[in-house]
């Protein structure tokens, strides 16, 4: 699968998405220049991640992003996502983010981050 | 590249370059701050412009005031405006140039915020201004055209309706300037503001027009040097002025003036490619469009693929070469009212052809066949 078509699967069919039986934390996240918007559903137990989950809209990048770290993200400590960054987001999606896209590549992760810190 | 984003930024016109090249070249002084040559020349560069621009807009000269653009010029209006009535009137269709410090405003001085509704048709519902508009409005802010649906307002029918109850009619003329013509007299409003790079002009060079009655309640948005000159004017253009932008701010509007009297062929090209792009649009079943009536519509078309996020197509036109804008514009309101995620908007100006008309066709086409398979 070509990356191309790799982000539109994930952009299409997002992994984890919906909104589980059980979970820790949820938490609302807004790209407000684009009007990406996803809600977070994180469940955590001894400082590690075990489960996310998300509902919400948005462009191809955002949602290929958040639906890659779903599944990058189960089993990781607190403290490795909260070093994760742009780097690691393109990685996952295989494909580079203009500066424009930043943002909505982002969110999910920034998001996740945010819980994490609280 | 197929440039269809004239609405963000126009390119610079060659001559206007060329007229603000040979201004720098030629002894850079500050106006109205020196006895020598230099100073003199300044002076007499921005009193030419002054008049190049209040010719242009069939303005007095001692309206005309030069900015860094209309954002500047509708915050200053709003800043420095007084008035005892009780409201303040806006539309679906303003920019967040004058929506957020005219509700910044009212928020902090307690007037009422009004706004006329657009219709399903995306023109101004004017039964609505008819009712909204009343004894205790202050002032009516629109624009000329809606930087995202394109839509040409009735401004001259709103300021019958505000003068009629007298409240002040201010105009934001941003989207207009570079392909209609705008007329100060003839639109009947009593302030204006646009901005010279949406006109071939250089960025950092914009004007407001504003009459003495408004004069008389708007206070200076900036204090400093410069505001105690002869001119109606300096009370406004505190510090010092851009003068090699406004040199050519006014050459922009000299070159779009002379195209207009001589031929009338440039506007009436981009004027026909527009109705190409439209019409071609609309047979297109993936396509959604968020356009006005054709009497109604100028050189801007918002669209959106079904199913698709506007900055997925924006940036895959991009991508291969085309250039558009997506998301809500700077206009959120309005944009939202269309699509939740905003839309694409493709805007033409003077050198677009039917021949870039195709080719942006073919490359949504492409666009539309990689997102919907």
């Amino acid at each position: 699968m070509d990356n191309l078509a790799f982000l539109l699967d994930h952009a299409r069919n997002p992994r984890n998405f919906g909104v589980p039986s059980d979970f820790d934390v949820r938490e609302d996240i807004k790209n407000a220049l684009c009007g990406d918007e996803l809600t977070l559903y994180v469940s955590v137990s001894d400082d590690v991640v075990t489960e996310v989950a998300f509902t919400g809209a948005g462009c191809a990048v955002c949602l290929a992003s958040m639906s890659r770290l779903t599944q990058e993200v189960r089993g990781r400590k607190l403290a490795e996502i909260a070093q994760w960054g742009l780097a690691e987001v393109e990685r996952w999606i295989r494909t580079p983010v203009s500066p424009m896209r930043v943002k909505c590549a982002l969110l999910g992760l920034n998001g996740l981050q945010n819980i994490c810190l609280k | 590249m197929i440039y269809f984003d004239h609405a963000a930024t126009t390119p610079i016109d060659e001559e206007v370059l060329l007229s603000m090249m040979e201004y720098e070249r030629g002894g850079r002084g500050n106006p109205g701050r020196g006895l020598h040559a230099f100073a003199q020349r300044a002076n007499d560069a921005v009193f030419l412009a002054r008049q190049a621009v209040a010719r242009f807009v069939s303005a007095e000269v001692d309206d005309v005031i030069f900015t860094k653009g209309t954002t500047e010029s509708c915050n200053l209006v709003a800043r420095g405006f007084a008035s005892t009535r009780k409201n303040i009137v806006l539309t679906a269709f303003d920019h967040h140039a004058t929506l957020f410090p005219w509700t910044k405003k009212a928020q902090e001085e307690g007037f009422e915020v009004r706004v006329i509704p657009a219709k399903e048709d995306w023109t101004l519902d004017f039964e609505a201004a008819a009712r909204l508009i009343d004894v205790d409005t202050a002032i009516v802010i629109a624009p000329h055209v809606s930087n995202v649906t394109g839509t040409i307002l009735p401004i001259a029918e709103l300021g019958v309706l505000a003068h009629a109850v007298g409240a002040f009619l201010f105009v934001d003329a941003a989207q207009s300037v570079g392909h209609l013509p705008v007329s100060v007299r003839d639109l009947g409003c009593d302030g204006l503001a646009f901005s010279g790079h949406k006109m071939y002009g250089p960025m950092g060079a914009g004007v407001l027009v504003m009459n003495e009655k408004l004069r008389a309640l708007v206070d200076p948005l900036l204090l400093g040097g410069g505001m105690f000159g002869d001119e109606q004017s300096a009370k406004y253009e505190a510090g010092t002025l851009n003068v090699t932008g406004i040199v050519g701010l006014a050459k922009a509007c000299e070159m779009i003036e002379g195209r207009r009297v001589r031929n009338e062929r440039g506007m009436a090209v981009e004027t026909h490619s527009m109705r190409l792009l439209n019409d071609a649009l609309s047979d297109r079943p993936a396509v959604e469009l968020f356009v006005p009536p054709v009497e109604a519509r100028s050189s801007i078309v918002s669209f959106g693929v079904r199913g698709v996020h506007a900055h997925d197509v924006a940036q895959s036109l991009a991508d291969r070469g085309v250039a558009v804008r997506a998301g809500y514009h700077c206009a959120e309101p309005l944009a939202k009212l269309c699509r939740a995620d905003g839309t694409v908007r493709a805007s033409l100006g003077k050198s677009n052809t039917k021949e870039d008309v195709a080719g942006f066709l073919r490359t949504l086409d492409e666009v539309i066949a990689l997102w919907t398979t």
